[in-house]
């Protein structure tokens, strides 16, 4: 009864329209259905076993990239209860708690934000002692190193948007030290800040970055590394 | 014919470029009237004491035989500067650096003492122009402001 149910279902015009494979009883049916799904062509529809194996990557580069999503979802969350003006951005960061799971959202969105900067670290320390920054894979390993300055930028960014004590001597100073840049470094620092003081043109301008330009970036270099991942032959083999 | 068109490209992304950065390039800042401030009177200040004006970020010093007038930022990385009156000297909360009331450095990081501003005393009235900062190697008696 609900075999011939489920049967007619998977048959239907519409289902095929969606999931073209049908059941997948076949191993060519299988991998056809990886290759056919969206979110699954991602993944190889073969692997090597060591790649499997836990403590060769620890999972490091997925966690990053899970975090990521995690960040995405909890910041597009937040962006509807804050105000980037320094009239404020404090109140509204403080009106958090007033809300149902206002804490534990900004918290998710801090905690995921240490842990990405962390993670994305471990896992770039893991590609050096597996040796896979190695060729086909080095030019990988620039877009990689291209990923961790973009989080870093995400995370300093983030870091003012509360508009607290911290935030503005963290930005005062943090800007203090690209202004030693030689030559242009006092120009890098009007440029970034929109003024020559941390006030409302730099809170606007760290968050149209934080909220927009970092994210956009971030996500599409990764797509690139992930791509380039495949193309590179997979992970890379055993010491 | 070829590099014709390499060349056209080359000149419309070199636009969009420069045209993007032009676009966020920050406006100048209009009013300069504001950047002069009247502190007090001579008489208001005791000898030895030290005023903080928060909106201007300055420090006003009644010395010895005159007034000194430090910028509030510090040289090292722009935090502002505390005088701590029980120990007579300039503390910066950021990296623990400590200024002598001459505005010389006595520890931590900063490169240089604490900047002046020009100040100027006008019919027994302290007047600031925060506009003109003066950056010094060491303290010299000459940097005091006579009554």
């Amino acid at each position: 009864m609900i075999k011939s149910l489920l049967r007619r279902v998977s048959d239907s015009s519409v289902w095929r329209s969606i999931f073209r494979t049908g059941i997948p009883d076949t191993d060519l049916k299988r991998s056809m259905l990886i290759f056919n799904n969206f979110f699954l062509h991602i993944f190889p529809a073969k692997m090597k076993r060591h790649g499997l194996r836990f403590s060769y990557t620890f999972c490091l580069g997925g966690i990053s990239c899970l975090l990521f999503i995690i960040l995405t979802v909890t910041g597009i969350l937040l962006m509807f209860l804050y105000t980037p003006s320094i009239e404020r951005a404090y109140f509204d960061m403080q009106a958090l708690a007033l809300v149902l799971n206002g804490k534990i959202l900004r918290n998710l969105h801090r905690w995921a934000a240490h842990g990405m900067v962390i993670t994305v670290f471990l896992h770039m320390v893991r590609v050096f002692y597996t040796r896979s920054y190695r060729p086909p894979r080095e030019f990988n390993w620039v877009i990689g190193i291209l990923l961790l300055i973009l989080t870093l930028a995400l995370s300093y960014t983030g870091y003012l948007l509360p508009w607290d004590q911290l935030a503005y001597w963290g930005i005062t100073v943090g800007t203090t030290i690209m202004a030693y840049t030689p030559f242009i470094g006092k120009h890098i620092r009007y440029f970034l800040l929109g003024a020559d003081e941390v006030g409302h043109e730099a809170l606007l301008r760290f968050y149209v970055l934080h909220c927009v330009v970092l994210p956009f970036s971030t996500a599409l270099l990764m797509a690139i590394h992930f791509w380039r991942v495949r193309k590179d032959g997979g992970i890379s083999g055993p010491l | 014919m070829g590099y014709a068109w390499i060349g056209a490209a080359a000149v419309v992304v070199g636009e969009l470029i420069f045209g993007t950065f032009a676009f966020l390039w920050p406006r100048k800042k209009q009013g300069k009237g504001e950047k002069i401030f009247i502190a007090g009177k001579i008489n208001d200040f005791k000898i030895g004491e030290v005023i903080y004006f928060r909106k201007e970020k300055t420090l006003i010093q009644r010395a010895e035989g005159g007034f000194l007038a430090f910028s509030a930022i510090c040289p090292h990385l722009a935090c502002i500067v505390n005088w701590n009156e029980m120990l007579k000297k300039y503390e910066c909360p950021c990296h623990g650096a400590t200024f002598n009331r001459n505005g010389e450095v006595l520890e931590g990081p900063p490169p240089r003492p604490l900047d002046l501003y020009k100040l100027q005393i006008v019919e027994e009235k302290l007047v600031v122009d925060t506009a003109t900062l003066i950056e010094r190697k060491k303290f010299e008696p000459s940097q005091v402001i006579k009554i």
